[in-house]
């Protein structure tokens, strides 16, 4: 697949902590074609938000990428200077964090913030930055953008900042915007608002989107594809309508299983069903599958031998013993 | 959900022994809370937020309520006006028929014993240089019940009782996870057999899988302890879930209060529709159209007039810009603030007017039109 925008291979990044090496991905394959959005779903700890930042070049300095390819427009990021990284973070790819607030700089005007990126990036002088900030904050949403230049993060509502979040990344026409939790602050009303403005945002500039969250909600509603993370790896990766309708690992049933549904009838007793335990110690992990301790199909194979990530469908990928045909 | 039938154990007050022979744990009368605005130099007319602008809402013995809206919509500070940990400043509490306003401090404190309240974040609402053993003991020490070694048998018996193991007692906070951390909550709050357990987005820091456990364990413990929950989540999904009614509010107010399938087959007030419509579904959106809320929600010091939430609302008219619309029952059972509630539109399938007894039927029905399940 040559024409993907993004092609990660095989990445291993690991941290160094007093409890010793935690390894929080371990060898994540994931391509992002043209116009396309990959979700990448998992609970806290999952690797997800690390597998992201490794991409950006943006893990501290505690971590560190071991292994693994980055390929993004022929050039391997994994291996890149921080002079070439500059190049491509804010211009080529851009990202978009949880928390707009912490995200945006208090103290600079909005304008400032969203013109900065053009001048640096593609050298406009600041009235011609300011004047295309301008056109990019009515683009996304923002009522009275001209107005809004002058104003600083703190006199506007979480929904805005977030529109001012996504006006920055899209200043420099980026191939890929990496969303790591761009609605998890938001209210359910201006998520809404949010997640129509980013699909309509890619398909009238064209960017690829790697949609960050633990919601399945929002992956159901905005991503073309899914990949699902577990204990650092991908545990299924599907077209979003198959993954819905026919999950095949038992760690994405059981995810599913587990969120109360708005559209079917109540058990009788109020239950969940439930996935039993936690999510496994990255610093030591058990030989063999990771999902094995809270796995209710688990047998003797998965305690010791470690299951590849198998195409087991057309275009259904899937880490689990189960499948093995 | 069985009715606990508990004898009271202070005489309520006469008045209300006249309003109803089934008196609510619960009853919240015309309730607000403001808030006094910044003072500025010179300026001393700085307006009040109203936070809680008059909700009246009764709560039954081992039911759930569940209070929805987004932030900022009062919900929270609800909560806390219920236990008094932020007095209201108009408006009667009655817990047990009894008004909290009236008590002295010695009263409350008794009172405090039967209502309980677990937070958002398990990580600051424990004291992290005290063992669980300590941080559940305290409130036994607190009320002078039992002898130390009586309480550390209690203790244990609490941490068998929300699921975690019993030689974990000298353990410190940190060496437990979110979601173990919110058991622990769990169990202090029901250390003293409360009758009322105020959960403000108890499960909303948790991941998926742990919340549905920490959800489990929390419909348990209502069972086995006949436990009556007001639950405050913006999450549609697990209110729907573990709620008996809901209350919908918004800047302030209960736009909404109804049993929770009528709530969620058919809203009344055009804002919980959109607040339904607005939650991403699992698996593709089938029959309706995400109705996408224009703008922000207003400031609470300065709201709209008429009915707040006009300014977005999809189906305004001119009267909701002038006039505040009261909260009345348009259905049995099913009120709403709004001149111009859902019910009026001639609906598609079942009409939300043939209520009561059709009720379970009707969702069975419905339920043909709606995906059955985005899970095999």
């Amino acid at each position: 697949m040559s024409e993907d925008v993004l092609s990660v291979r095989n990445l291993h990044t690991h941290f160094r902590t007093e409890d010793g090496v935690v390894k929080s991905v371990r060898g994540v394959d994931l391509d992002i074609g043209p116009g396309e959005v990959v979700g990448l779903v998992g609970e806290s700890g999952s690797g997800k938000s690390v597998t992201a930042h490794s991409i950006m070049r943006l893990i501290p300095s505690s971590g560190s990428i071991v292994q693994g390819e980055i390929l993004f427009e022929g050039e391997d990021l994994a291996r890149a200077s921080v002079r070439q990284m500059q190049k491509v973070r804010g211009n080529r790819i851009a990202m978009i964090f949880q928390e707009p607030m912490t995200s945006l700089n208090p103290v600079l005007r909005i304008g400032d913030q969203v013109s900065d990126v053009l001048r640096l990036h593609r050298g406009l002088s600041k009235a011609q930055a300011l004047s295309e900030a301008k056109d990019l904050l009515g683009r996304v949403g923002i009522p009275d953008p001209k107005a809004r230049l002058a104003n600083f993060p703190h006199e506007l509502s979480g929904g805005q900042r977030q529109r001012v979040m996504i006006a920055t990344a899209l200043a420099c026409r980026p191939k890929l915007i990496i969303a790591d939790e761009p609605t998890t602050a938001l209210d359910v009303t201006i998520q809404a608002q949010i997640l129509d403005l980013l699909i309509d945002l890619k398909r009238d500039f064209g960017c690829s989107v790697l949609l960050i969250t633990h919601d399945l909600g929002v992956i159901s509603e905005t991503a073309d594809r899914v990949a699902v993370m577990y204990a650092g790896q991908i545990a299924e990766v599907a077209e979003v309508a198959t993954l819905f309708d026919e999950p095949l690992h038992p760690y994405t049933l059981g995810l599913m299983r587990s969120v109360p549904k708005l559209d079917e009838d109540l058990p009788e007793d109020r239950l969940l069903p439930v996935i039993g335990g936690g999510v496994p110690n990255l610093a030591e992990l058990p030989a063999g599958c990771a999902f094995q301790t809270r796995c209710p199909h688990v047998r003797a194979r998965c305690r010791a031998e470690e299951p590849p990530l198998r195409e087991v469908r057309t275009a259904h990928k899937v880490r689990c013993w189960l499948y093995d045909a | 959900m069985t009715r606990d039938p508990a004898p009271l154990s202070t005489a309520p007050h006469a008045a209300d022994l006249a309003q109803a022979d089934d008196m609510p744990l619960l009853r919240l009368v015309d309730v607000r809370k403001y808030f006094p605005g910044r003072r500025a130099f010179l300026r001393s007319d700085a307006a009040a937020v109203k936070a809680v602008d008059g909700v009246s809402l009764s709560v039954r013995r081992g039911e759930t309520l569940g209070l929805v809206g987004e932030s900022g919509c009062g919900k929270s500070t609800l909560g806390r006006c219920i236990l008094h940990l932020a007095p209201p400043t108009g408006g009667q509490v009655l817990f047990d028929g009894q008004d909290l306003a009236t008590l002295s401090a010695q009263e409350m404190r008794q009172r405090r014993r039967e209502m309980q309240i677990v937070f958002q974040d398990p990580y600051s609402a424990l004291n992290p240089r005290k063992t669980v053993g300590s941080i559940l003991t305290e409130a036994y020490r607190i009320h002078g019940l039992y002898t130390p070694s009586e309480r550390m048998d209690k203790a244990r018996a609490l941490l068998d009782m929300v699921g975690l193991r019993t030689e974990h007692i000298h353990r410190y906070p940190h060496e437990f996870s979110g979601g173990q951390r919110q058991r622990i909550c769990i169990a202090r709050a029901i250390a003293l057999d409360p009758k009322l357990i105020v959960a403000d987005e108890a499960v909303s820091a948790l991941d998926v899988s742990v919340q549905a456990q920490v959800l489990n364990l929390m419909v348990t413990l209502q069972k086995r302890l006949g436990l009556t929950y007001v639950f405050i989540s913006h999450d549609l999904r697990v209110v729907r879930h573990i709620s008996d009614r809901v209350g919908v509010m918004y800047l302030g107010r209960l736009v909404e209060l109804s049993d929770t399938a009528s709530l969620y087959r058919r809203p009344l007030h055009p804002y919980s529709e959109a607040l339904l419509s607005a939650l991403p579904r699992l698996g593709p959106r089938t029959g309706g159209k995400r109705i996408v809320l224009k703008g922000d929600m207003p400031s609470p010091v300065n709201p709209p007039s008429g009915c707040a939430f006009h300014p977005r609302c999809p189906q305004r008219r001119d009267r909701c810009a002038i006039e505040a619309p009261d909260l009345r029952e348009h259905a049995p059972g099913r009120l709403a603030a709004c001149h111009y509630p859902l019910l009026d539109v001639p609906a598609s399938g079942e009409d939300a007017a043939q209520e009561g007894a059709a009720r379970s039927n009707a969702s069975k029905d419905n339920n043909i039109f709606q995906r059955t399940g985005s899970v095999p």
